[in-house]
């Protein structure tokens, strides 16, 4: 299961490896119940355009960015989105 | 040309060929004659058939191009454009870019993967004069048909901009600035915009925005597409367009303009001071925002920023964005993170601009009119050297006949054989029966060697027929006026000889152009006409077919080539006084000799007329030049009909046998040993009156020196880039006209040598290359 909801921390959901679109319903409806919610890509290698947008739409802070750029950056996760080639 | 193609195909390319070059014809002829209605007919009429027949293949970029351009020819026809010079070239340029798809579609038997992506751009360049002309009546320049920057990137903060280009200064690529706005169902299709985005090579900078606001999280549908992707992306526009392929139509790409992101802020431009003051102080809040800080200090600065934000709207007179700007501050302090009042601060950049709108506040920043690249030059270097021959039917049905001849003379040697054999024949009889035959075999072997030179003959035009355009693009560039006259097109020659033709032509064209030809003020000037003419004359002489290009330009001046050769150090001073004048032209020739002051991108490297030499020397032509100062310059170069079958002389060094070409040779003498005499290390003899260096055959070869005790010497005189020289030969033989193959294999490397014949011995017989052995 890429998306993970830990018990010790309710608040933050933990992506991991490649997250793929499926998960985007779950996701949504973690979203809708979480206060404040939080996520934690730092193991995260894909991540599909849905979920990425459902981060964006609910304001999710970020505890750690992606550790890809291009991700990171589509997330905002970067003021200066640069992006090394 | 691939020979798997189908024939339909095959067909298809040679035809579009030819309606390709019609259709160049016909534009220059229309340019020259404007309002011509058999040319305007006759380009109509092909650039019609090509798009008809190439509907008929899976091509289609190629037929939206033709289809683009049989439109505007369309409204040429119907007078509703008038064609400008301008329009030509825009036509010209598709029409070169057609032919170049032909020959991939020739060689690969599809269209580059290129042609896809370059369609759109051909088929939007072909309709800007059709459009301008529809709207205003006016068919003003296709060059002001230029994009403006998208409005995202004018939003930029100066940070962003400059992370852009700090990099783009490492490689100075050309930067792409690209909005991507899925279709909301992508994701129902499998597709993910992010991924092909992370697969795009060379991004700089990404952006994502939602395409409207978000809803709340109770009504959001996590399966409908609500973002839209920016970036900009140093990576040539082909390998995006292959990228984004199958999303093309989502795609907006825009090249940003050389030099982008200037160091002021572009929006800076046109834009009353008010409005520049408060994007002053916004991208001042922006950069603040985006600079880091340790997160205690996060609260009092956005407050800070709330401030000044407030203050500045209120002072622009926005106070109605107030509510927003609240909002904002209250987002940005409850999540810890600056992007809401990020995203206000943008949208009140753009807001700002938005306001004096109507204005053309991004006149100062429009990129240059996509110029293609350098069409010209390259219709110019792309020789399209002609890869099939088309033979008349009369032709081959004569070598069909011979062929006949053969086989039966070929049967009439079985049968002699079994007459010798049952001993039916005397040996005399049989000597003069084998020479009938011989003499039978003989005179079809000599037809059938005319019949296939006859087919390898193409007529001199097959050269000429691009200089029309390659002239009129050259003068238009140089701002000169140029006719050009063409002479004897119809000459034939050896398709060898006019492969070998088509580079110095087109150096020597080139030189007319740049050097000889003046501009129009000063031929006034000189009393002459403004435009200048450059003729191009083929006649047949003899064996030789000779090309003449003559101009009425200024001429070459003897004294500034004296000067110039000197400076160059071809030669000291005295000697370059002491040269006559047509002896000093002639120096123009010398490799490393350029009389232009200033290097063009024409010609003037300083190699054009020492390639012409070497390139016709090479063929074993000749190369005179001629020239007035004032009047003109002439150069003619004289080149063998053809060079498949080549005269050669035999000599004898010692036991072996070599041969010459006779095209070298000036003599042939005899003079007694006591004739030679020794200059330091070297020979030279006296012939009528003048002395002529005389090198050995056999040291130049590396064969044994024979000592003979002959008298006579026997020496064969060649003259050798214009000076005579005395080889020293046991013997001379016979002259015959062979059939030179060139060294292939491991003899390529081989120097000195020109090629191989077979004697009707069965020897092998070496042709000697003189001017790599002698020189």
């Amino acid at each position: 299961m890429p998306l993970r909801y830990p018990d010790d921390d309710p608040s933050c959901v933990r992506f991991e490896g490649s997250c793929a679109p499926e998960e985007a319903e779950t996701l949504l409806e973690w979203l809708r119940r979480t206060p404040a919610p939080a996520a934690d890509l730092s193991a995260c290698s894909d991540l599909h355009m849905a979920l990425a947008q459902l981060l964006l739409a609910a304001r999710v802070r970020l505890c750690a960015p992606p550790p890809d750029a291009v991700l990171a950056a589509c997330l905002g996760a970067m003021p200066v989105n640069q992006v090394t080639p | 040309m691939s020979t798997d193609l189908n024939p339909l195909l095959q067909q298809f390319i040679l035809e579009a060929r030819d309606l390709l070059e019609q259709a160049g014809r016909s534009l220059l002829a229309l340019e020259r004659e404007p309002g011509g209605a058999e040319p305007m007919n006759a380009l109509f009429r092909a650039v019609h058939t090509l798009k008809g027949t190439s509907g008929l293949f899976d091509i289609l970029p190629l037929t939206r191009v033709v289809h683009a351009a049989e439109d505007l020819l369309d409204a040429v026809q119907g007078g509703r454009l008038t064609l400008l010079a301008e329009t030509a070239d825009v036509l010209l340029d598709a029409l070169d870019q057609v032919g170049v798809w032909i020959d991939g579609l020739a060689e690969a038997g599809v269209l580059p993967a290129a042609a896809e992506a370059a369609s759109g751009k051909w088929v939007d360049r072909l309709r800007a004069p059709l459009a301008n002309a529809d709207s205003a009546g006016a068919p003003a320049s296709v060059a002001a048909v230029a994009a403006g920057l998208p409005a995202w990137i004018a939003v930029l903060s100066p940070a962003e901009q400059r992370s852009c280009a700090a990099m783009s200064g490492e490689d100075a690529g050309p930067l792409l600035a690209i909005s991507y706005a899925p279709d909301a169902h992508c994701f129902f299709r499998g597709e993910d915009p992010l991924a092909l985005t992370r697969q795009i090579d060379g991004l700089r900078l990404l952006r994502v925005e939602p395409v409207t606001p978000w809803p709340e999280l109770d009504v959001l549908d996590p399966f409908v597409c609500n973002l839209r992707l920016h970036a900009i992306v140093a990576a040539p526009a082909a390998e995006l367009e292959h990228l984004f392929r199958y999303v093309r139509d989502q795609i907006e790409m825009h090249p940003l303009p050389d030099g982008w992101p200037s160091d002021k802020p572009a929006a800076d431009v046109a834009l009353p001071d008010d409005v520049a003051a408060l994007l002053e102080v916004l991208s001042g809040q922006q950069r603040l925002l985006e600079a880091s800080a340790p997160d205690a200090m996060w609260e009092g600065r956005l407050g800070s920023v709330a401030r000044v934000l407030r203050g500045a709207l209120h002072h622009a007179g926005h106070d109605a964005l107030a509510p927003g700007l609240e909002s904002a501050v209250a987002a940005a302090t409850v999540s810890g993170e600056p992007a809401p009042l990020l995203a206000y601060i943008a949208a009140q950049r753009i807001a700002a601009l938005a306001a004096p709108a109507a204005r053309p506040a991004h006149g100062a920043v429009t990129p240059p009119a996509q110029r293609e690249p350098a069409t010209p030059a390259a219709a110019e270097m792309r020789v399209a050297a002609p890869t099939t021959l088309r033979v008349e039917q009369a032709k081959i049905d004569a070598m069909m006949n011979l062929i006949g001849e053969l086989v039966v003379a070929k049967n009439a040697l079985a049968y002699l054989a079994r007459r010798a054999e049952d001993g039916s024949l005397g040996v005399r009889e049989l000597a003069r029966e084998i020479k009938d035959r011989q003499a039978l075999v003989n005179r079809i072997a000599e037809e059938m060697q005319t019949a296939v030179m006859a087919v390898r003959m193409l007529p001199v035009e097959h050269v000429f027929q691009r200089f029309p355009r390659l002239v009129r693009d050259i003068a238009r560039r140089l701002g000169k006026q140029v006719e050009l006259e063409i002479e004897g097109g119809e000459t034939e020659a050896d398709k060898n000889v006019i492969a070998a033709l088509a580079d110095p032509l087109i150096h020597m064209v080139r030189n007319s152009l740049d050097h000889g030809i003046e501009t129009p003020e000063a031929r006034r000037g000189a009393g002459k006409p403004p435009h200048g003419t450059i003729r191009l004359q083929a006649l047949q002489d003899n064996d030789n077919v000779i090309i003449r290009v003559s101009d009425d330009g200024s001429g070459i001046d003897p004294d500034i080539v004296r000067r110039k050769a000197v400076e160059k150090g071809l030669l000291d001073a005295e000697r370059a006084a002491a040269l006559p004048d047509e002896e000093a032209i002639m120096l123009v020739f010398a490799p490393g000799f350029s009389t232009a002051s200033a290097v063009s991108d024409l010609s003037g490297r300083g190699v054009g007329m020492d390639v012409v030499r070497s390139g016709v020397e090479k063929s074993g032509g000749r190369v005179a030049l001629t020239s007035r100062k004032g009047a003109g310059t002439t150069v003619e170069l004289t080149l063998p009909l053809s060079m498949a079958v080549s005269r050669i002389m035999t000599v004898a060094c010692g036991e072996r046998l070599f041969g010459v070409p006779m095209g070298l040779v000036v003599e042939t003498v005899r003079v007694p040993r006591s004739a030679l005499h020794s200059l330091r290390d070297r020979e030279a003899f006296v012939l009528r009156d003048s002395v002529v260096p005389v090198v050995r055959l056999a040291r130049l070869l590396d064969l044994p020196d024979e000592e003979d005790a002959a008298d006579e010497q026997a020496i064969l005189v060649v003259r050798l880039n214009g000076e005579r020289l005395g080889i020293v030969v046991s013997a001379f033989r016979e002259g015959m006209e062979v059939i030179v193959k060139p060294m292939d294999g491991i003899l390529a490397g081989l120097r000195g040598f020109a090629g191989t014949t077979l004697l009707g011995d069965g020897r092998v017989l070496l042709i000697l290359d003189l001017r790599e052995l002698a020189l």
